[in-house]
């Protein structure tokens, strides 16, 4: 019972992190139905700027952080503008390759400067376990779920109740519809990047401090990040959440479970198998829009 | 206000689809365009609400100006700014937000806090079906509901001209007859200027003050509505009849041969 239990709990908190790299995919999917292959570069990109900054700058963390989020929303406005934009009306498939390839180039430039190194940020979360009975719960991980939380209330705020948010959600259901309203098509997707490259710093930042700044952190990104859209619905926060918390539980289940049986890895596999069941009931995923066709 | 000047506009740099259309909108005008299937009515709107490069299309000769200013080189965006609303055909509604975020959306770039409110009450004055419905999604509303909706985000744009492509399209004969007493009264009551396209040529000149009648891509025939109804050719082809008040009979027309050349 007490194994249940850690390993429920454990799923959640993992699982909270999953969902925030989803969040990102999600905003801009959502506006532009692309999806950012690059995501996962950007917050290894961004975590290792960071510990770049507080190591060789010798800043404040705090300060590297404020540096940083600044300089993702220009990466943000810049990607769209010389990457995105000129794409735009061409075929979907061309501009996904494009955040595919430069994936590809964000990461050669981090091996290119960092020689693959792994560092790791200052812990910057408050360290300690509870411990009741045999249940551990770290504070790390606590605190992560929490941020996640608080970050996501925020998104669906601005993403339901602010006039940004509605005209992000117009642009998400018709860009020639919402252009002849006079709403600026272009200005909404920098706005979608931008949030999605700060997305990326916040989740960067959070996965560092659980497994270190490393050129790895962005298979990570895509690996945990693609399951749980997909779970949850491409265009749905909410179903990123619950995406995130479901793979979480899973692999925490596979590895406590089923690893042992088959001699481990199968916690890296779970998602994956998760997602195939799942699209294969619910094609647009647990929470994505179904086209409303009225007959 | 609105003037559009000899115009010809091509599709993938070699279909040619208008030449030569011309026409004006005057401040608080009421004005139809006419014409059969593919004449180029849409066409011709499309080219003034500046939505052509969506099917790859360009004005490549003549110009449209909006209060003197050119406006054809202007995106879509901006032309809206101006205070053009076109509705586009087959009710564009965004389907899954609600009846009221879809008027919020037509209110995005002028208004903020209270005239929002206000600017509300006007539409739902108008369409008090709309109120109802406020918290429904868009897509599942009726079609007469949906064009209701369509009006009413224009509407919210404040706009000077406004641009309906066919607005009874699929409605009931009683629900077209509803949109085009709205459109009228707020028309009246606003100073709206509108240009309406619509293949019920009857009634769309019993509600307008000047009519223009395209075909193959040109305006071949324009008047003052009035007068339009009862033009012998209009009569004709447009609303079916051949003497006043007599039905057309097809066994008597060999419709086919006798098609009218305008030019």
């Amino acid at each position: 019972m007490d194994k249940i239990i850690s390993l429920i709990i454990l799923g959640v908190m993992v699982g909270g992190i999953y969902s925030l790299i989803a969040l990102g995919f999600v905003f801009i999917y959502k506006s532009s139905k692309i999806l950012n292959l690059a995501h996962g570069q950007f917050l290894m990109f961004f975590a290792y700027v960071t510990y770049t900054l507080i190591s060789q700058a010798h800043l404040p963390f705090v300060a590297a952080v404020i540096i940083v989020l600044v300089l993702s929303a220009l990466v943000g406005v810049f990607v769209e503008r010389f990457t995105i934009r000129p794409l735009m009306g061409q075929s979907i498939l061309a501009t996904i390759i494009m955040t595919f390839a430069l994936g590809f180039i964000v990461e050669g430039i981090v091996i290119l400067i960092s020689k693959g190194y792994y560092a790791s940020l200052p812990a910057f979360l408050p360290t300690g376990m509870w411990k009741l009975g045999a249940i551990n719960i770290s504070h790390q991980y606590l605190a992560i779920l929490v941020l996640t939380l608080l970050l996501f209330a925020a998104c669906m705020w601005f993403y339901q109740g602010s006039r940004a948010g509605l005209a992000m959600r117009a642009v998400a259901e018709d860009h020639i519809t919402t252009a002849s309203t006079g709403i600026s098509v272009a200005q909404t997707f920098r706005l979608s990047w931008v949030i999605a490259c700060l997305l990326a710093v916040i989740s960067g930042l959070l996965l560092s401090s659980l497994y270190d700044v490393h050129i790895d952190l962005a298979g990570y990104g895509i690996a945990k990040g693609l399951p749980v859209i997909l779970l949850g619905g491409l265009e749905s926060m909410g179903g990123a959440l619950v995406g995130g918390l479901i793979v979480g539980l899973a692999e925490m289940f596979g590895a406590g479970y089923i690893d042992p049986l088959v001699g481990g890895g199968f916690r890296e596999v779970v998602p994956f198998i998760l997602m195939v069941l799942i699209l294969m009931v619910k094609p647009y995923g647990i929470f994505g829009l179904v086209k409303i066709e009225r007959v | 206000m609105l003037n559009v000047n000899n115009i010809e506009v091509m599709f993938h740099g070699s279909i040619l689809v208008l030449s030569g259309v011309s026409l004006q909108v005057a401040d608080k005008q009421m004005v139809a365009l006419l014409g059969a299937n593919g004449a180029g009515k849409t066409t011709t709107l499309k080219a003034i609400a500046g939505m052509l490069h969506v099917e790859d299309g360009k004005v490549t000769h003549g110009s449209i100006e909006f209060d003197g200013r050119r406006i054809e080189k202007l995106t879509v965006e901006e032309i809206a700014r101006l205070g053009i609303a076109l509705a586009m055909e087959g009710r564009p509604i965004l389907e899954h937000l609600n009846a009221e975020e879809n008027l919020l959306v037509g209110s995005y770039i002028k208004r903020e806090g209270a005239n929002i409110k206000k600017d509300l009450d006007m539409v739902y004055g108008y369409f008090p079906r709309l109120k109802d419905l406020r918290k429904n999604t868009g897509g599942y509303l009726s079609g007469g509901e949906q064009q209701m909706l369509v009006v009413g985000r224009c509407l919210m744009m404040h706009p000077k001209l406004m641009l309906l492509d066919e607005p009874s399209l699929g409605l009931s004969p009683l629900l077209m007859r509803e949109v085009f007493d709205i459109v009228d009264r707020i028309h009246r009551e606003e100073g709206t200027a509108f240009l309406i396209v619509e293949q019920n040529a009857m009634l769309a000149l019993a509600f307008t003050e000047y009519g223009y009648v395209m075909e193959n891509g040109k305006v071949v025939l324009d008047g003052v509505s009035e007068k339009l109804r009862a033009n012998e050719d209009v009569r004709e082809f447009y609303l079916g009849l051949s003497e006043v008040g007599n039905k057309k009979s097809y066994r008597e027309v060999k419709h086919y041969k006798r098609r009218k050349r305008w030019l």
